[in-house]
């Protein structure tokens, strides 16, 4: 759109010259028009400020997050993407040789220092799978209380009523979450539902790694089983499971108002079961319900505040979904106000700009599904 | 809407009328016959129209069925139906049978009930919410809304089509066997059978064969009605019902339709709802007149557009009124 066809709307001042013109009125409708015009312009303008404003924060934002990132990014290139150390500062420690044996020298252990290094697979790893599990466990649930919304709630009456508490939901905000997970959920996780998982699933063949980690002490590689704290991968992605519950709940919930009528008929008409038409539907809208998911997953690895406080905050890849572990998020909001040290520093931001990069991928894919879907629902 | 417009049309003559006798005709031979809509005459005075009159008042005159149609074997009995739109009664005592093997298509003005009373036959009204009913609508003896009626088993007993084509985004050959699938049919054969008769049926085969797999979304407005309609014949339904099938599509596509549908009324009894007078002079055997949730005339079709028994028919299906 150019400037002067939002100032002066031609179907707008038509509409009003096609009005029987009455000359004592005249005069006040030109005055009318002349301040709707001009009111038009500046509105205008200050639309397009305003969206320029938000390009620039963004554009900004990444500048900001690349400039201070770059000494890791010199230093440690895309093999930060795959490295899992995390050491901010240099530790002393015993050499050993290949069989585990501390090397002696005079009666003492040989000492080695090891320097700072960073490398976010480890967060990357938590991130992805704390996320993953989120969507495992909210997917099902949402779906069904989309279908449940769109189906039976406006029968029952209760589709406003429900729609808005789980907009509320959303509302609440993450601290509140953060502090119910960790006085709720990781106590009820320690002493209730970690042992009950640990009985069922410890005899099958398996999944032993659920439950028992190796770790090396003093050259030898032990197997003990994992402390069951609460606060681990699993208590940390059930929280963003109930955090990304609203917004995929809500976006599918329109995806699937789209779906037209005549298709759910159309099911029904050829003796469809209630079921099978709820399937159709989810079918119909199958695009669209990725992009909710798409973007329940971009909420899921950005979430901060309540993951950090029950995940465990550990900064290893452990297979066990019982074992603490790290996400990207949560690594820096432990670390980033101590980070004074110039590499930290800049690694954590390397790690904030692969987490900006991530998101922004998600959402835009998550949009384009959505309001593709909504759209042009008719078309394939 | 058309009914409230209606009912806030000005009254009827002041002076009351009492209904004059209607001239019982006798039957004619059946002949097709083309009927040029002239539109031009208006509403007439009050007064013309005994019978819309006493509707419009509220009342439920008796409707003129020609003897022609109530002699032959019906497979759809529809016996004093009525049913309520939350308040809003939608249909008012009707009674029709449906012959069967034969086209009956039922007329009459927008929002008098033609959609509410096929999408009765099925129970797609169940959907709506605040709906009731009252009378029985028997297929093949049997009440559709009897206590305990197997909704789906009566629903895959009935095929129906839409005014506005409405494939599934799935492929071709997924959209014909629907019906089969969701009833458990795996097998490939069956299945692969099943589609190429449906299609074959529906005059649509040659056009799609090479690409049964491709998606129906891709196909044109009629292609994807013919496709509703094979798919809506692929379990060989004991009444199809078509609501306006055509009302969506081009007329090239709308003649290719019609000329389906009299093929398939050969095998199957067709229910259908048009707009469309020439369409239910060309296609259908039987023509049902409906004037706000009221049958007012039902006879057969040649019957009704050259012999109607009431003056309202006449000016119906010539255009004069409605
Ligand atoms: N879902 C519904 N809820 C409430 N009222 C309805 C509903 N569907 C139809 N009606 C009302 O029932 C009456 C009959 O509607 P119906 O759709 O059967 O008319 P129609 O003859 O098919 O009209 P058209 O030719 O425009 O399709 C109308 O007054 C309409 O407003
Ligand atoms: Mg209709």
């Amino acid at each position: 759109m150019t400037p002067t066809s939002a100032a002066s709307p031609p179907a707008h001042a038509s509409g009003w010259s096609r009005e029987p013109t009455q000359s004592p009125r005249s005069k006040s409708e030109a005055g009318v028009i002349r301040r709707a015009r001009i009111g038009d312009a500046v509105l205008g303008w200050a639309c397009r400020l305003s969206a320029a404003l938000i390009a620039l924060m963004l554009v900004s934002l990444i500048a900001v997050l690349v400039h201070s990132a770059w000494p890791a990014m010199r230093e440690f290139g895309v093999g930060f993407l795959i490295s899992s150390e995390w050491r901010a500062n240099e530790i002393e420690r015993p050499v050993r040789d290949a069989a585990g044996q501390l090397m002696l020298r005079d009666g003492e252990a040989v000492m080695e220092i090891l320097p700072p290094a960073f490398g976010a697979l480890p967060v990357i790893w938590g991130t992805a799978v704390s996320s993953f599990l989120a969507l495992v466990i909210a997917v099902p649930i949402s779906l069904s209380a989309a279908v449940f919304l769109v189906r039976v709630a406006p029968r029952l009456r209760i589709a406003g009523a429900a729609s808005f508490l789980i907009e509320f939901l959303a509302a609440v905000p993450s601290l509140a979450f953060g502090v119910w997970a960790l006085f709720v959920l990781a106590p009820l996780f320690q002493k209730y539902v970690g042992p009950w998982l640990h009985r069922i699933f410890e005899p099958i063949p398996g999944l032993r790694w659920m439950f028992y980690e190796s770790v090396t002490v003093a050259g030898r590689t032990i197997e003990r089983p994992i402390p069951l704290t609460g606060r681990d991968l699993f208590t940390g992605s059930l929280i963003l499971a109930i955090m990304i519950l609203p917004i995929v709940t809500s976006v599918s919930r329109d995806v699937l108002r789209a779906v037209p009528r005549t298709q759910i008929e159309g099911t029904l008409a050829l003796g469809a079961t209630w079921w099978q038409s709820c399937v159709a539907m989810l079918r119909y809208g199958r695009s669209g319900l990725l992009g909710a998911i798409m973007l329940g997953l971009a909420r899921a690895a950005g979430e901060t505040m309540a993951v950090t406080m029950v995940i465990g905050n550990n900064n290893q890849i452990s297979p066990s979904p019982f074992a603490p572990a790290q996400t990207m998020a949560s690594l820096l909001a432990n670390e980033f106000a101590e980070a004074t040290e110039g590499l930290h520093r800049a690694s954590l931001l390397y790690v904030a700009l692969i987490l900006l990069t991530m998101s922004l991928m998600f959402n835009v894919v998550a949009r384009r599904l959505v309001v593709g879907r909504i759209a042009s629902s008719g078309s394939h | 809407m058309p009914v409230s417009s209606l009912m806030t049309q000005p009254p009827a003559s002041p002076k009351p009328q009492s209904e004059p006798p209607v001239v019982e005709m006798p039957p004619r031979k059946r002949a097709i016959i083309a009927v040029g809509a002239t539109a031009g005459g208006s509403a007439l005075a009050g007064g013309q129209y005994p019978v819309i009159d006493a509707i419009k008042r509220g009342e439920t005159p008796e409707p003129r069925r020609h003897e022609s149609v109530m002699g032959v074997p019906s497979v759809l009995d529809i016996r004093d139906f009525q049913l309520w739109y939350g308040q809003n009664k939608a249909l008012h005592g009707i009674n029709m049978p449906i012959a069967e093997g034969k086209i009956t298509s039922i007329i009459g003005p927008s929002g008098c009930g033609k959609s509410t009373l096929l999408r009765s036959v099925n129970r797609l009204n169940d959907l709506v919410d605040g709906v009731r009913t009252a009378g029985t609508i028997a297929l093949q003896g049997e009440d559709v809304y009897a206590r305990g009626v197997d909704v789906i088993s009566l629903r895959k007993r009935l095929g129906m089509v839409f005014q506005k084509p409405n494939p599934f985004p799935m492929s071709i050959f997924e959209n014909v066997v629907y019906a089969l699938r969701i009833s458990g049919e795996r097998r490939k054969a069956v299945l692969g059978q099943a589609c190429e008769k449906a299609l074959r049926q529906a005059a649509l085969w040659d056009e799609v064969k090479d690409r049964l797999k491709g998606s129906a979304m891709g196909l044109s407005g009629g292609q994807q009605q013919r496709l509703c309609i094979a798919r809506a014949i692929v379990c060989e339904p004991q009444v199809l019902l078509l609501d306006e099938p055509c009302s969506a599509l081009d007329p090239i596509a709308t003649l290719r339709i019609e000329e389906l549908i009299l093929e398939i009324g050969q095998r199957y009894t067709v229910l259908i709802v048009t707009h469309n007078m020439q369409q239910a002079a060309r296609v259908s055997d039987f023509t049902a007149f409906m004037y706000l949730g009221r049958l007012v005339e039902y006879g057969r079709t040649a019957d009704i557009f050259q012999l109607p028994r009431l003056r309202e028919t006449e000016d119906y299906v010539t255009g004069r009124f409605g």
